[in-house]
Parts: C-alpha cells; sequence; structure tokens
C-alpha cells in the first residue's frame, strides 16, 4: 500500500481533502510505502510510546499506589482551585457594583477590593461553618472537614467530582461526603492535596438504609438510567414492604462505611423491575448533586468500620429516632439484607 | 532559528491544552448542553496535530491523554494512549495524505472526538458491566461527542493563527 502525497480526483470534494496536482507524466511519485513507514523512525517511537505507557497503566493498576496523580495533584489542584475561585467570585453581585464606586477612588480602591474578598471569604466560611455546626448538633460524634468541589470531569456519566482535601487533611479513602441535607457520595481515591468523590448516583455505591417511617430495609445504588435524572435507587426490598411516595430513607450504618441516620433522600415511586418480581424504590437526594460546590468529608464517626450484627443492634430506626438521634427501647432489628449489602467496591478494583 | 520557533509554538500549544483542561473541568464555568459539558481539549489536540508533525501530534497526545487520566481517576496511561495515537495519526495524515485546511480539520476533529469518547464509553461503562448502556449512549455519550465537536472551527483557527504567527519568516 502506497500512501500518496499527491493524487488527483474527479470528485469536487476530493479536491479539498487530498493534495491534488496535475499528473506529470514523466514526474516521480512522492510515496510513502507502508514498509517503508513502519520501519521509520516515527513509527519506532509511536511503537516506544504505546508500550511505555501500557507499563504504566499496568503497574498503576496493579500497584494501586497512583503516585504519578498525586503529583501532577501537586501542579494541577492549586490551579483548579483558582480557576474555580474565581468562577465562583464572578457571580456575586456587589462585587462589581463596588469595582464601579472604587473607580473614582484610587488610594481606596485596592483596601476595598481587598475587604470585598475578605468578606466574601468570611460570608462563605461562616455559611461552612452554620453547616457544620448544624450537623456536628445532629451528630456530635462526627468529625469532618470542609472541601470545596475544584474540577469536575466532564464525560463521567455520574457526575464525580475532585475536592480540595487529601490525605495531608485527613482524608481515608471510603470517607463518606455529606452536605447538611444528606449523603451525596463517598471518597474513591486520595491524594496528598485532593480527593476523588464517586456519588451516590454511581453504580458503584452500595448504602445500606432504612425507610423512617415503615421500617423497611434496603440498600441503595446508583443506576445509569436515574442518574441521567439525578436520582438513585433502592434495590433489595422485602416483598412486602409498604414503602410510599415521599418517606424519607436514612442510613443504618449497619455496615460500618456510613454513620447511623443521614438522610439520602425522599421516594419519589416505588416501580417493579423489568423481568422479576421484585421491587425497587426511586429516590431523589435532597441536594443537585451536578451542582454542588461545598461539602463536607468525614473523616471519623462512632462506629467507623465497625460491622455490627444487626440481631445484636436492636435498634428501631423510626423517624422520631432518626430526627432526635436517641436509640428507642424497642428491641426490632433493622433489615439483615442492608447490613449484607452495605460495601464500596475499593478504588484499585475499579480501576 | 527555527528551532526556536519551534520551541515557542510548543510552549504555545502547551499552555493552550492546559488552559482548556482547566477551563472544562472548572465547575459552573461553560454552559451544560443537554445535560453535558464539553471536552474542549479533544478538538485543540487534532487541531494542533494537524499543524504540526507526527511526533509533536504524538507528543501532546500524550501529554493531553495523561491530564484526562488524572481528572478521570483511570491508572495513569489508558487515556495518554489512546490520545498519543490519535495525536500521532491525524499528523501523520497532515503531514502526508490530506491537505490542511477548515473542512479536513473538522472531518478528522469529528472521527477523533467519536474514536475517543466512543473508546472511553467501552472501556468505563461498557466493560464495567453497568446496566442501561445503550441509553447512556444515547442520552450522555452522543451529546457528549456533539458539544466536544462544536468547539473544532474556533480552535482551528487558534491553532492555525499560532502556527502561522510564531514562525520564522523566510
Amino acid at each position: 500500500m502506497v500512501l500518496l502525497r499527491r493524487a488527483g480526483g474527479d470528485l469536487p470534494l476530493a479536491r479539498h481533502f487530498i493534495l491534488a496536482a496535475p499528473f506529470c507524466s514523466g514526474g516521480p511519485w512522492k510515496g510513502m510505502r507502508m514498509k517503508e513507514f513502519i520501519k521509520g523512525r516515527s513509527f519506532k517511537i509511536l511503537l516506544a510510546s504505546v508500550l511505555i505507557l501500557m507499563g504504566l497503566l499496568l503497574f498503576t493498576a496493579a500497584s494501586g499506589n497512583n503516585w504519578l496523580a498525586s503529583l501532577f495533584g501537586f501542579v494541577t489542584t492549586p490551579m483548579q482551585q483558582l480557576s474555580s475561585g474565581a468562577v465562583e467570585g464572578a457571580t456575586q453581585p456587589t462585587y462589581e457594583e463596588l469595582q464601579a464606586q472604587n473607580e473614582e477612588y484610587r488610594q481606596q480602591l485596592e483596601t476595598m477590593i481587598n475587604r470585598t474578598i475578605d468578606y466574601y471569604d468570611i460570608k462563605k466560611t461562616s455559611e461552612q461553618y452554620r453547616q457544620y455546626l448544624g450537623i456536628k448538633e445532629q451528630n456530635p460524634d462526627l468529625e469532618f472537614v470542609a472541601g470545596s468541589v475544584i474540577q469536575r470531569d466532564p464525560s463521567d456519566p455520574f457526575y464525580g467530582f475532585t475536592l480540595d482535601q487529601g490525605s495531608q487533611a485527613g482524608v481515608e479513602v471510603n470517607d463518606p461526603v455529606i452536605t447538611n441535607l444528606g449523603v451525596i457520595g463517598w471518597v474513591s481515591e486520595v491524594g496528598s492535596t485532593y480527593c476523588k468523590v464517586r456519588t451516590v448516583l454511581s453504580p458503584d455505591t452500595n448504602i445500606g438504609v432504612v425507610d423512617t417511617r415503615t421500617n423497611d430495609g434496603g440498600v441503595v445504588t446508583g443506576d445509569a438510567a436515574l442518574a441521567q435524572e439525578g436520582k438513585m435507587k433502592m434495590v433489595m426490598l422485602a416483598a412486602k414492604n409498604d414503602i410510599q411516595k415521599d418517606d424519607i430513607v436514612v442510613t443504618t450504618g449497619v455496615g460500618g462505611m456510613y454513620p447511623k441516620g443521614l438522610a439520602l433522600g425522599v421516594v419519589e415511586e416505588v416501580r417493579q423491575d423489568e423481568g422479576s418480581t421484585s421491587q425497587y424504590a426511586v429516590i431523589k437526594p435532597y441536594d443537585d448533586i451536578a451542582e454542588l460546590r461545598d461539602v463536607l468529608i468525614v473523616v471519623g464517626f462512632s462506629g467507623q468500620y465497625d460491622i455490627l450484627d444487626p440481631r445484636q443492634s436492636g435498634e428501631d430506626l423510626t423517624q422520631d429516632d432518626a430526627s432526635s438521634q436517641e436509640s428507642s427501647s424497642s428491641e426490632a432489628a433493622p433489615d439483615a439484607s442492608s447490613s449484607a449489602a452495605e460495601s464500596q467496591p475499593s478504588s484499585a478494583a475499579q480501576e | 532559528m527555527q528551532l526556536k520557533y519551534k520551541l515557542l509554538r510548543l510552549l504555545a500549544y502547551g499552555i493552550e491544552i492546559v488552559l482548556l483542561y482547566v477551563a472544562q473541568n472548572t465547575p459552573g464555568l461553560l454552559p451544560p448542553l443537554l445535560g453535558v459539558r464539553p471536552v474542549l481539549v479533544l478538538c485543540a489536540l487534532i487541531t494542533l496535530a494537524m499543524m504540526e508533525d507526527e511526533k509533536t501530534g504524538l507528543g501532546f497526545g500524550i501529554f493531553t491523554g495523561l491530564l484526562l487520566d488524572l481528572s478521570a481517576g483511570n491508572a495513569i496511561g489508558l487515556y495518554a494512549a489512546v490520545l498519543g495515537i490519535i495525536g500521532f495519526f491525524c499528523g501523520l495524515l497532515a503531514a502526508n495524505l490530506i491537505k490542511t485546511n477548515l473542512l479536513t480539520a473538522l472531518a478528522l476533529c469529528a472521527a477523533g472526538v467519536f474514536v475517543f469518547l466512543g473508546l472511553q464509553f467501552v472501556f468505563t461503562f461498557l466493560l464495567h458491566n453497568y446496566d442501561y448502556a445503550s441509553q447512556t449512549f444515547v442520552n450522555f455519550y452522543l451529546p457528549l461527542m456533539l458539544y466536544s465537536f462544536i468547539p473544532a472551527p474556533v480552535l482551528y483557527f487558534i491553532n492555525r493563527a499560532v502556527a502561522a504567527l510564531i514562525r520564522e519568516r523566510t
């Protein structure tokens, strides 16, 4: 096969694509044969690059130690923080008003801009602390770190994102990620200065939950079809469940991966599974996961990684208990299916 | 002297790729279309590879792929290898077989975006055995391909300007 550098074509469109020149009857073809191409230097460089990258891919996939990503993170994380901060600052309406005013006073301009930036920083921090206080009052045993979304992968159909906190702040893989409204994901990868979050919309997420009204247990997981609507589903429902629209589902905490009593969302409807007799509930999270900016990473809580036997826990997660966080005297055990199913696939296994 | 201009062009392309990467990953910066945001670096890579040679296309393909590996959380190297190959062959085609103009740039961008995002769909979705694959491809990946292709003409003219301006005058 010859890759022709000069060729002609009668089709009009070909003139735009192919390097055309009138045929010269005696002129030589400036062609490159396939054999010469394969023996050429460029192809060898390509082959070597691909082999090296394949080796790197196998090494990072097998070792699970993403030191190269951490190294890149040192460079790209500050850039992403700067870019995210700039976008967020640009939407504050009063900044433009102060900017117009400050043009008249050259000496005061710099002071006023600095004071305005400090004001919004303090306001944002105050809002975060307000959310922190609210959650802390409801869950006094929680320890968490505030994080801001600095990066979203546009090609992730489950709206995963990157936060500006990493192992230096005490974040570990599988740490729950929440807002003041409820659970929104878990940490799937941690670098020194960043961490990646997989949301509750991802099929890799499995959280043991219970309906606060009926005490019906199940497992919340993601679904590719529902993820486009910003919703998830609750599966492994008992055959005779009483789950209805507007019920609230909260975590059971039995698997040790999530604190007990954190809200996930509200039931939208209960559907029949296609091809089987089982049902599942469509759950709508309280937050718009695709638009989140500020979240909290739970780095520690009472009972973390303790796998409780549901027969021994004996706690009744009714609606009153979920809101007041007091254990009931009732000996009713939560649904055993939720404890067995609460798990997160390891990050290494997912790569 | 030619080397100096070449290095300047490479620096300009590198800054362009990094800025586009930061822009595409910044939450709230680019408006969503049909629920997706574009992957800007793909068309930038293909058009710059067309302006240069296959080695430059390979190098920038690897660089761009490493950035995408970082944001996607993959094991490092997958996207780098794929984009390296795409950049290499785009540069090779433009140097040896096809003209470099807007029409060919759009054709190569369309093909490159489809191949890369199609492979991403295979590797990150199909191989994980998730449900509703066809629905996700139609509702997410096709709009993503379309939106990622839309900036192609602008990126072509930007890279053509860089290639034309940062060049030794003869």
